[in-house]
C-alpha cells in the first residue's frame, strides 16, 4: 500500500508538472499566436540568414553556412554568400528544414473517420479542413511546416489524405489527395464489436480482425475483377478509387501496429500487388527482416500514440535505432516532431538519422522531395531556426519560416 | 488514423481511461526530455559556428539498460544431431529399450536401437540416456496461438474467413505449452457462430508465420449445437435452423467446386468466376482437409454425422463428442470417423448413478482414431497430457492413450505424413522427458522442434 501511495503522490507531482508546464505554454502561445505572418514581406525581397550550423535534412551539413531565400523559395546555399543592400540579414544558432508531420489529424473537422461504411474509398479529407483552427499555430510553432492529413482508422479502406503547408492565409496545398489510407488492424472493428451475441443483423462485419483481412481481399478482388472506365460522373467514385488501387496508379497507405497484423498487410499486399507505405509500425522492429523483404518504407508514430487493448502493441523508445541500423526508411509522426526526434536521439538515434526522419525522409515518402524536407536551392523556404542544437531540449526555437516568410519569433518555445 | 495524439499545452481529452494515459505519457515525455538535459553534458549555448552535434553521438547516449533485441524474426539454421536415449516411445511399433535419433535438416534421418544406428561424422551427440523421448504432442483444438479473434460475429456462417492473419508463433502461452511437450497445434476460430471460418495447423516454436505454418487452410470449423444457439428472431434460434443454414453454406460451397472440378476435368467450357468467399471450399470437397466440428450430444452428433458425413460426403473430425454422444460409437466407426473427445472428459450416468469416462466408452465401442484435447485456453495447452491421463483413470488404455495425443489426431487432422510419431522422414519434433508422459509425475525435459531445440530444462528454467 505505501508503494501504491508513493506511486500516486509521485503520478500527481507529475501532473502538477505537466499542469504547470501546460500554463506557461499556453500563456506564452496566446502571447504570440501565429496564424499570420509575424514579418510579412514583398515576395521579391530577399533574405540571407547566416548560420553557425546549417542542417541541409539529408545527413549533412555546413558549419557554418548561408542560405539565401527569394520569393519563398531558397535560391542559393552555400558557405558564404556576399550579402547587398537590399538584402534583410538575419543571423541564427543553427537551422533546419521545416518538419513533415507525414500522420497528422490537425484541422479536420467533424472526425476524421466517416463511419457509415466500411469502405469510403471515395472520401476526401481535404474536403473537411479547418485552416481556422488554433493548432496550425501550435504547428509553426513547434516548427511543423507541412503536414500530411490523413483519416482516421474507424474505416477498412477509409479514403484520401491530403498534404498541405501550416502557414499561409489560406490552405496552401501540395497535393489534395495523396494517396488512400487502409486499416489493417483492430481499429475498425471498435465500433462493431460486440461483447456477447449481437441480437440485431444492424451489427455489421467487421467484429474482428478476420473480418477486417476479408473486407480488404474481398473489396480488392472485386476491383481486379472490375474493369471500370473512367467515370463520367466523377473522377472520384468508389468503383474507380479500388480499381485503380489494384492497378497502381493510386498510391497507398495502410496502418498496421502488431507484428502479425504488419505480415497480414504484406500477405494481402502481394496477394493484390499492392505496395502500400506501412503507417503505426510499434512492432515493426519484430518484423524487420520481413520489411528488408518487402523494401517497405515507413510513418512510424508509435512514439506519439499508446497503443492499448486489443491492439496490445508495445512502446519502444529503440525501436527507430533499430529501423535505421536496418536501413529502413522511416519518418517520424503523429505530431511533437520535435520532441520525437530528440527522444529518438535520447535512445541511440544519430542525430543526422533523427533531423532526416522528420525532414527528407518524410518528404520522400510522401514524393515531395523536391519540394519540401531539405535546404537545398530550389526548394520552398520552409525553415526552422534554433539558438542550439535542435536535438539538445535546451535549445529553443527562434523563428520559423514557411515559403519565405516568418511566423514565429520564437516565444513559443 | 491516428486514434491520439499527444501535445503539452492542450490535451485532448479522449475520457476516462485513455485520457489520463495520456496524460501520464505527456508526463513522461517532458520527464525524459528532462533527464536528457540533466544527463547531456553540453548545456553552454551554440555559438556560432559550434560543432555541438558531433559531441553528442547517439552511441554516446545509448543506455545500457535499454538493450536492442535481436532483430531477425527468422528461425535458425536446423543442426545435426544424434539425440541418446533410455527409452524410444515411437508411436509407429513397439517401444525400444536404448534408442538413437538421428536429425537433420529438421527432419528425423534414423530411429531405432543404439546398436543398430551408426552415428555419422559431424552430428552433435545429446545424452539421454537417462530420459524417454517420444513424438511432440498434437492439439486438435486450440484457440491460443493467435490473438483474441475468434468469433466473427455477424453471420451464422463465414466461410469467408480465415485466421492465419493473426497467429503469434511462440507466444507465451505457446512456450509454456513446449513445456508441456506440445509442438502441433490446430488453431481453430471460435463456436460462436455455425461456421466460423478456416484454421491453421502450425507448430508452437519459433518462426515466421511461412516457416511454422503446416497448412492453411487446415481445417473448417463448424459448431452445430450449444455456443452458437441464438434468440431474438434470428435463424439459430433452434438446431432445426441451424442446421438448415449450415447445409445452406455448405450446398453453396459444394456447388462452387462442382463447376470448377467439372471446368478442370475438360468437362466444361467456360471458365467459372473466382468466388473468394468460397475459395477455400475447393480443399474441402475434394477431401484433402477436413472439418473439426464443434459437436457434443446424442442428437448433435447424430446430425453431424448425417449431415457432414452422409449427405456430404466430407472428412469430418468429431470434435468434443461428449455428454451421451459415446452412444453413437459404434456408427462413428462405421464410418472411419475420428473423435478428439473433451476437454469434458467424463460423465455422470444417472441410469447407473456411475462416472463414465467418455473416451473409454468410445474406445470400447471401438472407435479406432481416438484422441483427446485442451480447447485451450478452456484447459491450459501445456496439459494436454493431463487429458490422456485423465482418460486413462476413467478406464482408457495408456499405450492408446500416449497415441490419442501423437499419431491419432495427427492421423484425424491429415497430417500423418509429418508428424505424431518417430519414423524416418518425418519432422524431428521429438519431447524428452522423465518417465511416461501419461504419469503426472514425470516432466518434459527438451523439446526439438523442426530439429531445433526450443526448450532445455538445463538451459532454461523449468516452465511447467
Amino acid at each position: 500500500m505505501k508503494d501504491q501511495d508513493q506511486m500516486h503522490q509521485f503520478k500527481l507531482l507529475g501532473r502538477v508538472c505537466l499542469f504547470a508546464c501546460a500554463m506557461w505554454a499556453g500563456w506564452n502561445n496566446s502571447a504570440q499566436c501565429a496564424e499570420h505572418p509575424i514579418s510579412g514581406r514583398d515576395g521579391q525581397q530577399a533574405t540571407l540568414i547566416q548560420a553557425g550550423v546549417v542542417h541541409i535534412g539529408d545527413g549533412t551539413t555546413l558549419r557554418p553556412g548561408m542560405v539565401l531565400v527569394v520569393d519563398g523559395k531558397v535560391q542559393a546555399v552555400a558557405e558564404k554568400i556576399e550579402s547587398t543592400t537590399e538584402m534583410q540579414v538575419l543571423t541564427v544558432a543553427e537551422i533546419t528544414p521545416g518538419f513533415i508531420d507525414a500522420a497528422s489529424s490537425v484541422g479536420i473537422a467533424g472526425g476524421a473517420g466517416e463511419v457509415t461504411s466500411e469502405v469510403t474509398p471515395d472520401f476526401v479529407v481535404a474536403d473537411a479542413l479547418d485552416f481556422q483552427d488554433p493548432n496550425f499555430a501550435r504547428q509553426i510553432d513547434s516548427g511543423i511546416t507541412s503536414i500530411h492529413v490523413t483519416p482516421n482508422t474507424d474505416n477498412v479502406i477509409a479514403g484520401f489524405a491530403g498534404l498541405l503547408k501550416t502557414g499561409g492565409t489560406t490552405p496552401n496545398w501540395l497535393q489534395r489527395e495523396t494517396g488512400l489510407f487502409l486499416s489493417m488492424c483492430n481499429d475498425p472493428t471498435g465500433r462493431n464489436s460486440s461483447r456477447s451475441r449481437p441480437e440485431t443483423l444492424y451489427v455489421r462485419q467487421p467484429t474482428n480482425r478476420m473480418g477486417v483481412v476479408w473486407i480488404l481481399r474481398s473489396r480488392l478482388h472485386a476491383a481486379q475483377q472490375t474493369d471500370t472506365e473512367p467515370s463520367s460522373v466523377s473522377a472520384v467514385s468508389t468503383d474507380q478509387a479500388l480499381s485503380d488501387l489494384v492497378q497502381g496508379k493510386t498510391k497507398t497507405y495502410a496502418v498496421s501496429r502488431t507484428a502479425y497484423d504488419i505480415e497480414t498487410l504484406y500477405r494481402i499486399a502481394n496477394e493484390f500487388s499492392i505496395r502500400p507505405v506501412l503507417v503505426g509500425g510499434d512492432e515493426a522492429y519484430k518484423v524487420i527482416d520481413l520489411l528488408k523483404r518487402e523494401n517497405s518504407s515507413l510513418i512510424f508514430t508509435s512514439l506519439s500514440t499508446r497503443s492499448t487493448g486489443t491492439e496490445q502493441t508495445e512502446l519502444r523508445w529503440s525501436s527507430p535505432t533499430m529501423l535505421a541500423k536496418a536501413e529502413i526508411p522511416f519518418a517520424l509522426a503523429g505530431d511533437e516532431l520535435l520532441n520525437q526526434a530528440r527522444i529518438a536521439h535520447r535512445f541511440g538515434l544519430e542525430p543526422t538519422a533523427a533531423l532526416a526522419a522528420i525532414t527528407s525522409v518524410p518528404a520522400k515518402i510522401l514524393g515531395f522531395e523536391n519540394q519540401i524536407g531539405k535546404i537545398a536551392a530550389g526548394l520552398d523556404a520552409d525553415l526552422v531556426a534554433f539558438r542550439g542544437d535542435p536535438l539538445q531540449v535546451t535549445s529553443a526555437i527562434e523563428w520559423v519560416m514557411i515559403d519565405g516568410q516568418i511566423y514565429s519569433n520564437g516565444k513559443g518555445q | 488514423m491516428i486514434r491520439s495524439f499527444s501535445h503539452w499545452y492542450a490535451p485532448r481529452i479522449d475520457g476516462g481511461i485513455a485520457g489520463s494515459r495520456l496524460c501520464e505519457r505527456n508526463w513522461l515525455l517532458f520527464l525524459v526530455a528532462v533527464l536528457t538535459c540533466l544527463m547531456t553534458p553540453h548545456l553552454a549555448p551554440a555559438s556560432f559556428g559550434s560543432t555541438v552535434l558531433e559531441d553528442v553521438g547517439g552511441d554516446g547516449l545509448q543506455d545500457e539498460a535499454t538493450p536492442l533485441p535481436n532483430a531477425t524474426d527468422s528461425r535458425g539454421p536446423a543442426p545435426k544431431l544424434a539425440i541418446l536415449v533410455g527409452k524410444l516411445i515411437t508411436c509407429a511399433g513397439p517401444n525400444i529399450d536404448g534408442g538413437t535419433i538421428l536429425v537433420a535438416d529438421g527432419k528425423i534421418l534414423a530411429v531405432g536401437p543404439t546398436s543398430e544406428v551408426v552415428i555419422p561424422e559431424g552430428f552433435q551427440v545429446i545424452d539421454h540416456r537417462q530420459h524417454f523421448a517420444m513424438p511432440g504432442l498434437v492439439e486438435a483444438h486450440c484457440h491460443t496461438a493467435g490473438s483474441g479473434d475468434l468469433n466473427e460475429m455477424v453471420y451464422q456462417t463465414n466461410p469467408e474467413l480465415r485466421n492465419w492473419d493473426q497467429i503469434t508463433p511462440h507466444n507465451p502461452r505457446l512456450q509454456v505449452a513446449i513445456a508441456g511437450g506440445v509442438t502441433t497445434v490446430c488453431q481453430i476460430p471460435g463456436s460462436g457462430t455455425n461456421m466460423g471460418g478456416w484454421g491453421v495447423l502450425m507448430k508452437t516454436g519459433p518462426g515466421r508465420p511461412e516457416e511454422v505454418i503446416i497448412r492453411a487452410p487446415g481445417v473448417l470449423k463448424i459448431a452445430q449445437a450449444g455456443n452458437p444457439e441464438r434468440t431474438g428472431g434470428e435463424v439459430g434460434s433452434g438446431r432445426i435452423g441451424m442446421n438448415h443454414v449450415i447445409r445452406q453454406q455448405l450446398i453453396e460451397g459444394q456447388m462452387y467446386v462442382r463447376q470448377w472440378d467439372e471446368f478442370e476435368a475438360g468437362r466444361r467450357a467456360t471458365k467459372p468466376e473466382v468466388d473468394l468467399r468460397l475459395e477455400y471450399f475447393k480443399p474441402l470437397f475434394r477431401r484433402e482437409i477436413p472439418i473439426l466440428v464443434h459437436t457434443q450430444q446424442f442428437q448433435v452428433v447424430q446430425s453431424t454425422l448425417r449431415i457432414l458425413h452422409d449427405e456430404m460426403n466430407l472428412k469430418i473430425i468429431i470434435g468434443h463428442g461428449t455428454f451421451d454422444a459415446y452412444f453413437l460409437g459404434e456408427e462413428v466407426q462405421q464410418r472411419n470417423i475420428p473423435v478428439m473427445a473433451g476437454p469434458r472428459g467424463f460423465r455422470y450416468d444417472p441410469e447407473i448413478g456411475q462416472i463414465r469416462g467418455i473416451v473409454a466408452e468410445y474406445d470400447v465401442r471401438g472407435v479406432e482414431v481416438l484422441g483427446v484435447n485442451t480447447d485451450s485456453p478452456v484447459i491450459p495447452q501445456e496439459e494436454l497430457a493431463f487429458q490422456a491421463t485423465m482418460a486413462v483413470r476413467f478406464g482408457w488404455n495408456e499405450d492408446r492413450a500416449i497415441r490419442g495425443v501423437t499419431i491419432e489426431p495427427a492421423k484425424a487432422l491429415m497430417i500423418d505424413h509429418r508428424v505424431g510419431s518417430l519414423e524416418v522422414g518425418k519432422d524431428a519434433d521429438i519431447v524428452i522427458l522423465t518417465g511416461s508422459i501419461i504419469d503426472p509425475r514425470q516432466h518434459v525435459k527438451q523439446v526439438f522442434i523442426d530439429g531445433r531445440s526450443v526448450y532445455d530444462t538445463a538451459l532454461d528454467r523449468r516452465r511447467f
